[in-house]
């Protein structure tokens, strides 16, 4: 629970004793404006204001007090050790997801289990048919191939991680109900509890989730919003929206939503991607919707600072790397066009391609068409398989997966 | 349409109005903002499932129009930016503009903290505004915001250090 001193509860009483501020328009004369307005034809002729828009690029330092224990295997421990703000809403969260965060952290392999585990039954990397590390271009021969959205989430339960199963016979939905339990995403070093929600079901424009109300809990919010995620990553590309059903064709209860029949799935949109760490030593690209404030990205500029921000208590990583500066250009339509000052740790290598990938899906989330990136002072044409100085196509999909037979 | 009209006014007006102008700070911006608010709520009501109270969907519709309207503000400014640096300057800007007449009344800390809202993000003034100065509970400001009631408590409290750290440094200087 958040504590208030004096001074705190002092600016609490004089904002409840700030005062009522009210229209200076009659309701008779507010009615015929808005009757007016939504007359057929006509035209509206709102007056314009400047406002300023409070920056968003403040920023809240969120101070890091706790050496992250290995592997995240010991939670209680990470609850007491996380003082500030966002340890206290992760907290807040782990014990609202109950036991089921806590079965996720224990099935999380150890790096030198995985390190010894001789037939993996994934494989994330080193793929013949796609040359980027952590996306998939339509240059690549794997975007030909079916594409199944999976979304995982990190152990930690605090950000949705899709992966793209390529090479899979047979479409998307039977997949989700054929081979999804038998999913073992704790050797990737990820969570995926959430898919024990149902059976799903393809009519023509539409799907259908068949919830199985023994297995669902939905109590919290932040159960919630993992379950509203989680369907609006793998169906918002082909559906506006999900029918939510129990056994007989009944609406459900599901917690925080209330009593619901449908989802409608809210495009995933204006994002910064960055890259998580999992305990079994595998990098994926992780799409994140917020600021460490929790504001959601505006413009693609908030979104570049942001995905320079690491967020060390749950792993992720910086996509852009501390300490790079760069200039942003937009004046052309549909362009990101990025100039990277000189710097140490930027080249013809696998942090600078993976800033690369990233940089992409965030351009594509913000619905521009092409990325062009320069390096100042730097004697190379490509990094990994990106061109310096081109118009980069923006990826289809990203973390690739395949499962080993 | 008229029934619905005076309903959703007598009932919810005065409210939708003191949260958008809390949010705006300008009584034209605001009247303008409500009215685009009244009118997609007017087309929308019958469409209107009651799976959230009445009061707290229409001020989120009150909420994304006023957000709508700071999306357009940010698009008209980056049109003169073109290029645009990181290093750019964007941040919170505290308003020098003369305080509207009902807050005059106010004593001289509590204008101080009227001015200092500015300084916040805007998800930590849409919690105060509707925690306190429109006395909402966490729950309702939850839904309204379409967040978790943890990061409500968790903005609620960053908002309150915030104006607290201004308010202080403030003295300080």
């Amino acid at each position: 629970m958040h504590k208030y001193d004096d001074q705190d509860q002092k600016i609490i009483d004089q904002l409840s004793d700030f005062p009522h501020v009210q229209s200076k328009l009659s309701k008779a004369a507010f009615y015929d404006e808005i009757n007016s307005e939504m007359t057929p034809n006509h035209k509206k002729t709102m007056r314009k204001k400047k406002i300023f828009f409070p920056a968003l690029l403040t920023a809240a330092v969120l101070a890091i007090v706790f050496v992250i224990l290995k592997d995240q295997i010991f939670p209680p421990q990470m609850e007491q050790a996380m003082n500030d703000d966002v340890a206290l809403e992760t907290a807040e969260n782990t014990r609202m997801t109950d036991d089921r965060s806590e079965e996720a952290l224990e099935g999380v392999m150890l790096k030198d289990e995985i390190m010894t585990f001789n037939n993996p039954m994934y494989q994330t990397d080193d793929f013949s048919n796609v040359k980027g590390h952590h996306v998939i271009v339509p240059s690549d021969e794997a975007a030909d191939l079916k594409q199944i959205t999976v979304v995982a989430m990190d152990t930690s339960v605090m950000y949705p991680v899709p992966l793209t199963v390529i090479d899979q016979q047979g479409d998307s939905v039977n997949f989700y109900n054929e081979q999804l339990a038998s999913f073992d995403f704790n050797q990737l070093g990820l969570t995926g509890e959430t898919f024990d929600f149902g059976v799903f079901s393809q009519g023509d424009q539409s799907v259908t989730l068949t919830i199985n109300s023994e297995l669902v809990s939905i109590d919290s919010s932040a159960q919630a919003t993992m379950f509203n995620q989680t369907l609006r990553y793998m169906f918002q590309d082909d559906y506006g929206r999900v029918f939510i059903e129990g056994a007989n064709g009944e609406a459900i209860e599901l917690g925080p939503f209330g009593t619901v029949d449908q989802f409608d799935l809210d495009r995933v949109q204006k994002l910064s991607y960055k890259y998580v760490r999992t305990s079994s030593g595998h990098k994926f690209m992780v799409p994140v919707e917020t600021t460490l404030t929790g504001e959601t990205f505006i413009t693609i500029d908030e979104a570049l600072v942001d995905m320079q921000e690491p967020v060390p208590d749950f792993n992720i990583e910086a996509a852009i790397p501390e300490g790079v500066t760069y200039t942003l250009d937009l004046s052309n339509e549909g362009e990101v066009k990025l100039t990277f000052d000189s710097h140490d740790g930027l080249g013809d290598n696998a942090e600078t391609t993976d800033m690369f990938e990233a940089i992409l899906m965030t351009a594509k989330s913000f619905d521009f068409n092409h990325v062009v990136i320069s390096m100042e002072d730097i004697d190379i044409n490509q990094v990994g398989p990106y061109l310096l100085d081109t118009a980069l196509e923006l990826p289809v999909a990203i973390n690739p997966v395949t499962i080993n037979q | 349409m008229k029934t619905t009209f005076d309903y959703l006014y007598d009932t919810y007006h005065t409210d939708v109005y003191q949260y958008i102008f809390y949010l705006v700070k300008n009584h034209q911006v605001a009247e303008d903002l409500i009215q685009e608010t009244f009118i997609k709520v007017l087309k929308a009501h019958k469409q209107f499932r009651g799976e959230s109270s009445e009061k707290t969907w229409l001020f989120s519709i009150a909420r994304h129009t006023v957000m709508d309207h700071f999306r357009k503000q940010q698009r008209e400014k980056n049109k003169w930016f073109g290029l645009f640096n990181k290093n750019d300057e964007w941040q919170q800007i505290e308003g020098k503009e003369p305080l509207p007449e009902e807050l005059l009344i106010l004593a001289e800390e509590q204008q101080l903290l009227y001015r200092k809202l500015d300084l916040l993000t805007l998800d930590q003034k849409n919690v105060i505004i509707l925690r306190f100065i429109q006395s909402m509970s966490i729950h309702d400001t939850s839904r309204i915001l379409e967040w978790t009631e943890s990061k409500v408590k968790t903005t609620q409290h960053r908002a309150i250090k915030k104006l607290h750290q201004l308010l202080t440094n403030k003295e300080k200087g």
